[in-house]
């Protein structure tokens, strides 16, 4: 907490330096901006704003995490199918897919579903790839001590039961680790992306707070707008966090 | 019937005869030819320079990969066929090198694994992975990882993990190779008490010759296999086989460590492995 609120009066520090060379009408001075934002945030119109952004990044991150994560289980552990669905991947992984919005927009309509659609799409490759590859890098002997503890009948046959116990017990704890690093990493892509998709043909959101305002030259409710933006991210990073320490406990004892 | 095999109760000494086993790699021969047999109950250490296909033989015998040609009949106490006297086949455990912990399970849920798999209800579950921890010593480490035991207690958690759904045969792959001397001896003298509580039959791979006579109650000296060696004689006196069958009548005898007849027969196996 020390080192959090030590980081905070550096950039504090930093801002208000910024702000005496830039002057108030590019960069309010912190002190300004803040006492905006607390009597901002005592109205309706700044929770209508923020909790559509944080409705639509929380959708787009869980709707991502649970297509991604059994996908990418699935690519890393079944050769067959990865060998024909990995070079769909890798082909339209650099695939800037945030360019593709006005298109979104024009299939589905200007709408929640397309912005949150922008997120699940970019999002989901960065959980996906990691994922598999978290599973093709496992150590086979896990899958050796696996099979070894199976009652016999199926020992070294072709496997028809015990699927679910495998992914239960062996691969989704073994991939549950890196697929959370990814998820919290890309929780910061998912606001960028948020940013992008809510910057236009929207009257709701942070990030239509954000333009309206600077179109306007009005950089206090803009800076607001920005910071709440930046809580919102670190809310979700810390939340990634903690899933991690709950989910992968032994993540934590190891790397000690 | 999907879960008798792992029924709790029935539990019998198996036994088992190789015959002309043979096992490849990449169409490369690894295993030509081997014949022993085991009987229920008894002990065999399987010895061999690193790459003569010890492990390979091992994860034959529990069923884990295929093998081109020979047989692998398992037998029961008075020799006869174990499928036919009791229906099913033996249960296995097998203990790999690295013991094969799950790192993302507790010592508990290590143990509990198993059973989990052969269906037993919860608090059977519960009762039999705490008497196991007890029996190993390992009491009070139930909720600790893989990673925050040592070396002995890994070693320990594993051998109980193969323990605990009651096998009939254990297959161990170089046990305490990571584990200091003081410790391995311990977990030796372990093996040899549970051994003589529950007369299991169990095969091990080893690449110390004094540790493969003390756990065996044969030694299986293994020698790499070469088209070369054989033709050119190299082992014609013992019919071109790869490997040599040693009996050893001392084994699990009290203070067999000291006796003169344990390093003769160490002597006599290490000279087989030149």
């Amino acid at each position: 907490m020390a080192k959090y609120a030590l980081t905070l009066a550096v950039i504090g520090l930093l801002w208000h330096l910024g702000a005496l060379h830039f002057g108030e009408f590019i960069l309010p001075k912190p002190h300004k901006v803040l006492a905006f934002a607390f009597s901002y945030v005592r109205e309706s119109e700044f929770w209508t704003h923020f909790f559509i952004s944080a409705y639509r990044v929380c959708a787009g991150l869980f709707l991502a995490f649970f297509l991604a994560f059994p996908l990418g289980i699935y690519m890393g552990y079944k050769k067959r199918f990865d060998s024909f669905f990995s070079p769909f991947v890798f082909i339209t992984y650099p695939v800037p897919k945030i360019v593709f919005l006005p298109v979104f927009f024009l299939i589905f309509g200007i709408g929640d579903f397309s912005r949150i659609f922008l997120i699940v799409l970019t999002v989901s490759y960065q959980i996906a790839v990691v994922t598999r590859a978290s599973i093709l890098h496992l150590d086979p002997k896990y899958f050796l001590s696996f099979k070894s503890l199976l009652p016999l009948h199926v020992q070294g046959t072709p496997k028809k039961h015990f699927r679910t116990e495998k992914l239960v017990h062996l691969l989704i704890p073994a991939a549950l680790p890196s697929a959370l690093t990814a998820l919290r990493i890309a929780s910061g892509t998912a606001i960028a992306v948020l940013f992008m998709a809510e910057s236009f043909a929207t009257q709701e959101g942070l990030g239509f707070l954000i333009m309206d305002s600077w179109g306007r030259g009005e950089t206090l409710p803009m800076f607001t707008g920005i910071i709440s933006l930046c809580v919102l991210g670190a809310a979700l990073y810390e939340f990634c966090n903690f899933l991690e320490q709950k989910f992968c406990k032994w993540k934590n004892f190891q790397i000690k | 019937m999907p879960h008798t095999l792992f029924h709790p109760l029935e539990q019998h000494r198996a036994g088992f005869a190789v015959l002309g086993l043979c096992k490849e790699y990449a169409g490369r021969p690894v295993l030509r030819n081997i014949s022993f047999s085991v009987e229920a109950g008894r002990s065999l250490s399987v010895i061999g320079k690193s790459g003569c296909g010890k492990s390979t033989l091992l994860s034959v015998l529990a069923q884990l990969q295929p093998y081109e040609s020979g047989t692998v009949d398992f037998i029961t106490e008075n020799g006869s066929s174990f499928y036919e006297a009791y229906g099913r086949m033996p249960r296995f455990a097998y203990v790999l090198q690295d013991y094969g912990l799950f790192p993302w399970k507790t010592a508990f849920e290590n143990l509990a694994l198993p059973l989990q798999l052969g269906a037993f209800s919860k608090s059977h579950i519960h009762e039999q992975v705490l008497r196991m921890l007890a029996e190993l010593d390992l009491e009070g480490l139930g909720k600790r990882y893989p990673s925050e035991l040592s070396g002995g207690q890994k070693q320990r958690l594993a051998l109980g993990r193969a323990l605990i759904a009651k096998p009939e045969i254990i297959l161990l792959d170089e046990p305490f190779s990571s584990v200091d001397a003081i410790n391995r001896e311990y977990l030796q003298n372990v093996i040899l008490s549970l051994w003589k509580k529950y007369r299991f039959t169990f095969v091990l791979v080893k690449h110390s010759v004094s540790e493969a006579v003390y756990l065996g109650s044969s030694v299986l000296s293994l020698a790499k296999f070469s088209e070369k060696s054989l033709e050119a004689g190299g082992k014609a006196e013992k019919g071109n086989l790869q490997y040599t069958l040693f009996e050893n009548p001392f084994f699990a005898e009290e203070n067999m460590r000291e006796k003169k007849e344990f390093f003769e027969l160490c002597t006599v196996v290490q000279h087989s492995l030149v």
